[in-house]
């Protein structure tokens, strides 16, 4: 064995990689050569110091939960399409037409992503990251996890449960949990105009889409944008949304 | 399948996170990573073999999901170092005049893919098979990878202690042995 060919197996020998043929090969040129012995006594001693003082840092809880967050809301809302794909697999070969137009609308449909999310998180497992019904506290814990003020409304005819963050198109957005008559409104808030393109759109004008079983109702209030998600009836939605545009009292 | 891909990746989480924000050098940008890591192992999860080895699969798709935004933003930031492999003489006396932080962004500073070959197998302890499969190359490509990142380290790592009073022939400056 030459030397150069020695070098080059001291990584599998310091890891333990080497088969043993080469581990013999490499064995024998080692008692033969003192240079390539220091060699790699050196680099065996680089690497223990190495492994000894790289950091592995493991997950802070809050971004541990903002990830597992995602993960969640990812495998919920593929894991529901899937299930959808599979059970309408005959439909929908006989649908190609139909489904092809479907899919060009979802495209242009900014609001899949936050019915998604919603819809990922409307059942028992809500996947709140923080609970409370206060939302001067829950304010300041979505503002801690976005890195910016946030005011969270309040809302007489709905119930605020908690938050969480959701990664939406790259971004964090904070996200407000409530509950009226029984039904769960997911009310996203930011400040990212790509979040939200309804573009031409007044002050607290409310922009509304209709949809089964989730409508969303969407506006800018005090420059911070608001999409709401519910499959409360549109009008309720509305009702509700006009609540959070009061002045909080 | 939700529940199952969930818990596996849990099990990875860390590791996962460590490396993402070793790659992205941000935390926001590790977390866009991972979710879009998610995304992709998710939808191609149907297509993992039950029993091979999940850890390998994962990366490998954290580390193309990585290429891929690195090819279609431009970015890829690192440092031209010596590409001379003179052997160290002072073996892990270094180690002693450095934070794990410096030794980390040491690290970080590497030109691909000598970088991900020293992390993967330094820090995350991952056998070469597995980081083969994850960088998708020969096991004795990621030797030849490894030797050459640990080297390029070496260097970089015995600038930073020279910095401080480290001199190359084992002695700091001002008579400490």
């Amino acid at each position: 064995m030459m030397c150069m060919d020695c070098r080059s197996l001291v990584p599998g020998w310091i890891d333990a990689e080497l088969g043993p043929a080469e581990t013999t090969e490499f064995a024998a040129h080692l008692s033969s050569c003192r240079e390539c012995a220091e060699f790699a006594g050196r680099e065996r001693d680089f690497v223990r110091g190495l492994r000894a003082r790289l950091p592995r840092p493991d997950l802070p809880d809050v971004e541990r939960r903002h990830i597992l967050s995602d993960l969640r809301s990812v495998a919920g809302s593929r894991g529901d399409l899937r299930r959808l794909a599979w059970g309408g697999a005959l439909a929908l070969a006989a649908c190609i037409a139909l489904v092809a137009t479907l899919a060009v609308s979802q495209a242009r449909d900014w609001t899949r992503a936050y019915r998604m999310d919603h819809a990922a998180h409307a059942g028992a497992s809500d996947g709140l990251e923080f609970r409370s019904g206060s939302a001067i506290q829950v304010a300041a814990w979505l503002t801690t996890a976005v890195g910016m003020p946030m005011h969270v409304p309040t809302m007489p005819d709905a119930r605020l449960l908690g938050a969480r963050t959701v990664r939406l198109n790259g971004r964090t957005v904070a996200l407000a949990v409530y509950e009226s008559a029984g039904r769960r409104l997911s009310l996203f808030l930011g400040n990212g105009q790509e979040l939200f393109p309804a573009r031409g759109l007044a002050p607290d004008q409310l922009w509304t889409r209709r949809g089964t079983p989730y409508s969303v109702v969407a506006w800018i209030h005090q420059g911070h944008f608001h999409v709401a998600v519910s499959d409360l009836p549109v009008q309720r939605l509305q009702q509700l949304a006009r609540q959070c545009q009061k002045p909080a009292t | 399948m939700k529940e199952r891909f969930e818990t596996l990746v849990e099990g990875h989480l860390d590791s996962l996170h460590r490396f993402a924000v070793s790659l992205t050098r941000d935390r926001d940008g590790a977390r866009d990573l991972l979710h879009d890591t998610f995304v992709k192992g998710f939808e191609g999860y149907h297509a993992f073999r039950p029993g091979t080895n999940f850890r390998a699969w994962i990366f490998a798709i954290l580390v193309n999901t990585f290429r891929t935004r690195v090819r279609d933003t431009g970015r890829h930031r690192h440092v031209a170092l010596d590409e001379t492999n003179e052997p160290a003489s002072e073996g892990d006396v270094v180690f002693e005049l450095l934070e794990g932080t410096e030794i980390l962004e040491a690290i970080e500073e590497l030109p691909e893919p000598y970088r991900s070959a020293v992390l993967l197998v330094d820090r995350e302890e991952m056998r070469y098979s597995e980081v083969a499969l994850v960088m998708d190359c020969p096991v004795g490509t990621v030797m030849s990878r490894l030797h050459r990142g640990r080297g390029l380290l070496r260097q970089r790592l015995r600038g930073l202690a020279q910095e401080r009073g480290f001199q190359a022939a084992g002695k700091r400056v001002g008579g400490e042995a």
